[in-house]
């Protein structure tokens, strides 16, 4: 069992008061919104270039933007915003910064955590969402805020990489 | 996120310097004779032609037919230079998964505007730690050897052949 170093976890200062644990090595082939879809070699985000995947032809930096993305696997906008653990039901968490644009995305595990990809940083099982978010002191540190949760059937074999 | 002027600062005065000469800015002008005099050795410059002015004020100015290219610049200082930019970016922007900030990136800008002298850099860089150093490239060669749809690590491939074919790296 394995844990981030003390000058990553200092990037995500709620993290430290919450549980988690290191799932994956340090990976550059892709980024956490791939990941939240599933992919684990190429970087999912709304811009044109190599080694980048973007599923729809929209490349706006907006979080209708992302829901459109994570439609095409399935994902449909989780109306009452429940994080909660649902069987057969698979959930993705976006988060936003003060801005209001996307910055991290987040899986629901079948036991209840989650698996983020810390940019091109390690994969972590974190017990709550919050944990990646920014505190009140330290706004720009952590992935901001939880702005929209989505869900799909869980398909089977998508846990982990 | 912003590149810290500070860090700049603290570099050396060669890189300081070349940093200038790369960013396609003329200190020969309004640099002073001993900053010049400092860093033109470690620049691997051509000599230039001193003036002195009417009020005693020595300045130097760039012989027109003879003005330094990034070429001339010595090896050492361009990887000083594009380690301490590229530092500073994997530093602002590994936690980030925004592509986009990772490619606007003051640093990763830099290192563009440094040219065809950082492609081999680049290359060791991207055999040694990855990273997404593809835009760069395309930006700075205006090749694309990668097929549409690549992986990461496919482009990386690719990219390596690319440099061992044209000479910029040993693979």
């Amino acid at each position: 069992m394995s844990f981030l170093n003390p000058n990553k976890e200092s990037a995500f200062p709620l993290l430290r008061r919450d549980l988690y644990i290191v799932t994956s090595p340090v990976d550059f082939a892709y980024n956490c919104i791939a990941h939240a879809a599933g992919c684990n070699n190429k970087h999912w985000w709304p811009v044109k270039a190599v080694g980048v995947d973007w599923p729809i032809n929209r490349f706006d930096e907006t979080i209708d933007c992302f829901i459109e993305a994570f439609a095409t696997q399935g994902y449909k906008v989780c109306e009452k915003q429940d994080t909660t653990l649902e069987s057969k039901t698979e959930k993705i968490a976006l988060y936003v910064d003060m801005a209001g644009e996307p910055t991290h995305a987040a899986r629901q595990l079948e036991n209840g955590n989650w698996t983020s990809k810390l940019g091109e940083w390690e994969d972590i099982e974190h017990a709550t969402l919050e944990s990646l978010e920014g505190d009140v002191v330290n706004r720009q540190l952590g992935y901001g805020m939880v702005k929209t949760i989505l869900r799909r059937f869980r398909q089977k074999g998508k846990d982990g990489k | 996120m912003i590149l810290s002027t500070k860090k700049l600062i603290d570099s050396t005065a060669a890189v300081a310097v070349a940093l200038s000469w790369l960013a396609g800015a003329s200190p020969a002008a309004t640099t002073s004779h001993r900053a010049i005099h400092k860093c033109q050795p470690a620049l691997g410059l051509s000599p230039d032609r001193l003036v002195v002015s009417s009020n005693g004020v020595s300045t130097y100015e760039r012989i027109p037919d003879k003005a330094p290219s990034q070429g001339m610049l010595f090896p050492a200082a361009i990887a000083e230079l594009f380690s301490h930019l590229a530092s500073l970016w994997r530093q602002d922007t590994q936690r980030l998964s925004s592509v986009t900030k990772k490619l606007q990136h003051p640093a990763y800008r830099r290192i563009i505007l440094m040219g065809e002298a950082v492609v081999p850099l680049i290359l060791r860089e991207l055999e040694q730690r990855s990273g997404l150093w593809f835009a760069a490239l395309e930006e700075i060669t205006q090749a694309s050897p990668v097929s549409h749809g690549a992986t990461v690590e496919e482009a990386a491939i690719a990219w390596l052949k690319w440099g061992s074919q044209f000479g910029f790296s040993k693979k």
